[in-house]
């Protein structure tokens, strides 16, 4: 364990010392203010009806401006994380210094999950990063907090999913590019899925469903915890991770 | 000392090592000779566990690579032919950041960094980014993090390649300091150097092995060896 976290703390410090970090960060900051600056003008609007705007029934903080805005947020890590991720391998790869990590006596993987755990634990930074959108609601108004609670749960789960999507995916390319596509088309996939389940008749439809792994995070957002939604996303994150482990495996075994 | 038997490896369809048979004896320098393209990276990633033979058996001290791949690992330190490190690190960073990837104390990495700080020459670089050096120094740098640790075998990919004169002959006192402290196999396409600081042979040809032997036995035929290779034919080292 020692070994994964000496890599995954040279993860951190390859993100933190290069001008990838500000790129990032900046990047975050900027969408995902963005999304909850359009997501508070909207509440307003709705909060004060005019002519041209309906007053909404039951207008509430929590089903109005954090949930819509933490549905917005998703797609700010869906676009960020390959990008913070397609490096991982993919530079090392490139540069021959995969060689030699190869070459130490490392385990694949203790390699796997020095590379996992350090990206993962950039992202889930960003995560707790953006609790400070529903913090500054927190302090203006009354969310339902078990509400925000569930959703920040499944954007986790989703987030384990994503990033070993991301590390595997540059395990398979020395090409940064390619990788931070192939994620992409990763979660396009999903999209292409939820569009067979919807045609599928049963059992298909059901079997189609455990990969929608956006659809996965409307019941968290809804305040729902179901065990289904939880074993989709880790049971997909451990079969992921183990595709990486057999690459990695590939210089150790015939 | 390596054992090496019924080695064979294929890039794809292409036969890169066929049937290497050698030894590395223990305490010695051996030179891995051959034209480029005759497999030398190739056999040195094999026994940097880089790359995995098609089939045949790598044994170092006794371990066999298949079966202890991490305990074999660990004894091994292995210099790549064109070293990238890790850009962004300081060297004195970098050399720390090997020792915790071989499992070394912390009191043996700090006594590591020390010794090799000053064995490879890295005082006036220690706290400089890899990235900014020359190549000279990051060829330093390289050979001291394979170092790291005292390996009982150290592989060296064409350790004084693209290096000024100066520089070569630094190298190689560097290597030459090595020699009884363990098993050294470097490779190279310089007759020369080989000749200089070797006490055992390996000619490779096309993924075969040619000639295998004290260079003092082939020192008049080393040239001949080569214009022999380019023609496909065996030599037949001279008695003299």
């Amino acid at each position: 364990m020692k070994k994964v976290c000496v890599i995954a703390w040279r993860e951190w410090k390859v993100f933190f010392e290069t001008p990838f970090a500000m790129v990032i960060l900046t990047l975050f900051l900027v969408l995902s203010g963005t999304y909850f600056y359009a997501a508070v003008d909207k509440y307003l609007t709705l909060a004060n009806p005019s002519e041209d705007v309906r007053a909404v029934e039951g207008l509430n903080v929590t089903v109005h401006l954090v949930i819509p805005f933490l549905r917005d947020l998703v797609n700010v890590f869906i676009f960020i994380v390959p990008l913070m991720t397609m490096r991982s391998f993919s530079e090392e790869r490139k540069l021959f210094t995969y060689d030699l990590l190869v070459s130490y006596p490392l385990r694949p993987w203790e390699i796997l999950m020095g590379k996992y755990l350090g990206a993962l634990t950039l992202v889930l930074a960003l995560l707790v990063f953006s609790l400070i959108y529903p913090a500054v609601v927190i302090w203006k108004g009354e969310p339902y907090l078990p509400q925000i609670f569930t959703t920040y749960l499944g954007y986790t789960l989703f987030l384990l999913f994503l990033v070993a999507a991301g590390i595997v995916a540059s395990l398979f390319t020395e090409n940064q590019i390619v990788a931070a596509i192939i994620t992409y088309a990763v979660i396009f996939c999903s999209v292409v899925i939820s569009w067979l389940a919807h045609v599928a008749t049963a059992p298909w439809d059901q079997v189609f469903a455990h990969f929608l792994f956006l659809a996965h995070l409307e019941s968290f957002r809804n305040g729902l915890i179901f065990m289904g939604d939880i074993v989709a996303y880790l049971t997909t994150t451990f079969f992921i991770l183990v595709l990486g482990w057999l690459k990695i495996r590939q210089h150790f075994v015939r | 000392m390596i054992q090496i038997k019924n080695l064979n490896h294929f890039y794809g369809r292409f036969h890169s090592l066929k049937n290497i048979n050698a030894t590395i004896p223990p305490g010695s320098i051996t030179g891995l000779i051959g034209q480029n393209g005759a497999g030398k990276s190739t056999l040195l990633k094999i026994l940097a566990g880089f790359l995995v033979p098609a089939s045949g058996e790598v044994v170092v001290d006794g371990l066999s690579y298949i079966e202890e791949p991490l305990k074999v690992r660990s004894r091994i330190g292995y210099m790549p032919e064109t070293p990238y490190l890790y850009r962004e690190m300081r060297v004195g960073e970098y050399l720390d950041f090997v020792g915790k990837l071989k499992g070394l104390s912390s009191q043996v990495r700090r006594t590591e960094c020390e010794r090799l700080t000053e064995h490879c020459g890295l005082t006036k670089i220690y706290n400089k980014l890899i990235g900014s050096l020359s190549k000279g120094n990051r060829q330093r740098a390289a050979l001291a993090q394979a170092l790291m640790g005292k390996p009982r075998v150290l592989l060296l990919d064409e350790p004084t390649s693209a290096l000024d004169p100066a520089q070569i002959i630094e190298i190689r006192q560097l290597i030459e300091s090595q020699k009884g402290q363990g098993s050294v196999l470097m490779s190279s396409h310089v007759l020369s150097e080989i000749s200089q600081i070797c006490d055992h042979i390996i000619f490779i040809n096309s993924g075969e092995v040619r000639y295998e032997g004290e260079p003092s036995k082939i020192m008049g035929s080393l040239e001949t060896l080569f214009q022999g290779a380019i023609k496909g034919a065996r030599v037949a080292p001279s008695s003299g």
